[in-house]
């Protein structure tokens, strides 16, 4: 089982929607009051599974970026 | 009784604070004062958002309706001038007075000022606030040449906007490398290539001593002698806690206002968190960090006996078409072992620091994508005891971290 993990920060990018998008999809997944990755998290939206680091420029690509590693 | 709880600062420790307390506790009265006009932002957001149009509420910590769902009275654009412990009071900068159960002091830190001639002159900035953000955005438009006063994490990122503004700009760093605290020496020449090959002069072991200009600047000079012409100066030399207004009362201060493992003060009642607290003779003045102290201070004012953790420091940079991770102890005399890869071509590098079998730090340039194993391990303490990582690739020593 993935270990997804997301930064409460983050969400000023929009990236609670990837969050809610993949508990609907019955992933398991924390969110974290931070993940120590302060200066990435300011930037873009991310994510951490397990244990590596994912960004994206858009939430959405996030999404997709998430689903991909979790198929491969 | 309910508490009557009042917040000094309304900073990102502020916040974790509050989120702390109203985990544990609905109903106790919340007053939360920040001196800024603006909602509680992102500050970190500042430095790596010049270029974009830094909105305030593309930036903001929480929705505006977070503060009525938490049931918090939030006081913009006030300043808390001092406290009176005995009584248990805070005045306010129109000499209102505001009672109080229990205080947190969460007012942050304020940039440091050069002591040099001419730094009041028109056209010298410093970036703390969204205001500064602003201010520097709109005195640059006409600026050509900008001297960047400090080669630290801020100092760089501010460099790396200008350069994609296509301003010259020149760096002056007091010490002979940049991000001197988080790199080693090898880590920090590539960074400086890297730097230079943007365009960007930089200036070592430079001690700015007047900044030169009839009315505005002109142009700034070394201790050494040496003049440059330059027509704007923006200074990031660090920062030191905002502590004036302690002032007279008997909370403990050193360079910061000192805290105990429950980031209580010694005045029962009184806790301190982020940039303004010093815990163990350390102020980090780091976001995560200011996370974990607000969310323990927050955690124990409301009741919940919660002790500080070690959270250790973790810095990452994106500019110059770089990416680096740097975490931890990045000092070789201060470990046992070190693990070393280097390729020139693509500028990656890894480092790895190790102590007694212990991952102690890390360094890495290029792909940081793996970088939050290493984060894992130091955190986590993994042993690294039974493994042959002296001849091993980092890559396949982050692959059985993994696993661990």
């Amino acid at each position: 089982m993935a270990h997804i993990q997301f930064c409460e920060n983050n969400f000023s990018h929009g990236t609670e929607e990837v969050v809610n998008k993949l508990k609907d999809e019955n992933y398991d997944l924390e969110v974290e009051s931070c993940l120590g990755f302060c200066g990435d998290c300011a930037v873009s939206p991310f994510a951490l599974v397990n244990d590596e680091l994912l960004q994206a420029d858009t939430p959405n690509d996030l999404y997709e970026m998430i689903k991909d590693y979790l198929d491969n | 009784m309910l508490d009557k709880i009042i917040i000094i600062g309304n900073g990102i420790a502020a916040l974790s604070a509050i989120k702390a307390i109203r985990e544990v506790d609905k109903d106790s009265e919340i007053h939360l004062f920040g001196e800024e006009v603006f909602y509680p932002y992102s500050r970190i957001r500042l430095s790596k958002g010049l270029l974009s149009t830094l909105q305030e509420d593309k930036i903001l910590l929480q929705k505006w309706e977070w503060y009525d769902d938490n049931n918090i009275n939030l006081y913009l654009g006030s300043k808390i001038v001092s406290i009176d412990t005995d009584k248990k009071v805070v005045k306010l900068y129109d000499d209102g007075l505001i009672s109080y159960t229990k205080l947190l002091l969460a007012a942050g830190s304020s940039n440091n000022k050069p002591n040099i001639t001419g730094i009041e002159k028109p056209g010298v900035y410093s970036l703390r606030t969204l205001q500064d953000a602003w201010d520097i955005m709109d005195g640059l438009k006409n600026s050509q040449t900008i001297l960047v006063i400090g080669g630290g994490v801020q100092g760089l990122e501010i460099a790396w906007a200008l350069v994609q503004m296509d301003k010259n700009v020149i760096i002056a760093q007091i010490t002979d490398r940049l991000m001197s605290k988080q790199l080693d020496e090898k880590c920090s020449k590539i960074l400086k290539n890297k730097v230079i090959e943007k365009g960007v002069k930089i200036l070592f072991n430079a001690n700015v001593s007047e900044i030169i200009g009839k009315d505005r600047v002109e142009g700034f000079k070394l201790s050494n002698g040496e003049k440059y012409e330059c027509d704007a100066v923006i200074y990031s030399i660090g920062t030191r806690p905002n502590i004036d207004f302690l002032q007279g009362t008997p909370i403990d201060t050193d360079r910061g206002i000192i805290v105990n493992n429950r980031m209580e003060t010694n005045i029962e009642g009184i806790f301190a968190a982020g940039d303004i607290a010093q815990y163990n003779g350390n102020i980090f003045g780091l976001w995560n960090i200011a996370i974990e102290q607000g969310k323990v201070a927050g955690y124990n004012m409301a009741g919940r006996d919660t002790k500080y953790k070690y959270v250790p420091p973790v810095t990452t940079l994106n500019a110059f078409d770089l990416t680096l991770f740097s975490m931890g102890i990045v000092d070789e005399t201060m470990v046992t072992d070190t693990m070393v890869e280097e390729n020139i071509g693509d500028n990656t590098y890894k480092k790895i620091f190790i102590k007694d079998n212990y991952i102690k730090g890390a360094i890495v340039v290029g792909n940081i994508r793996l970088s939050p194993v290493l984060k894992s391990a130091i955190e986590k303490k993994v042993s690294l005891e039974g493994v042959d990582y002296k001849n091993m690739p980092i890559d396949d020593l982050i692959q059985l971290l993994k696993t661990k």
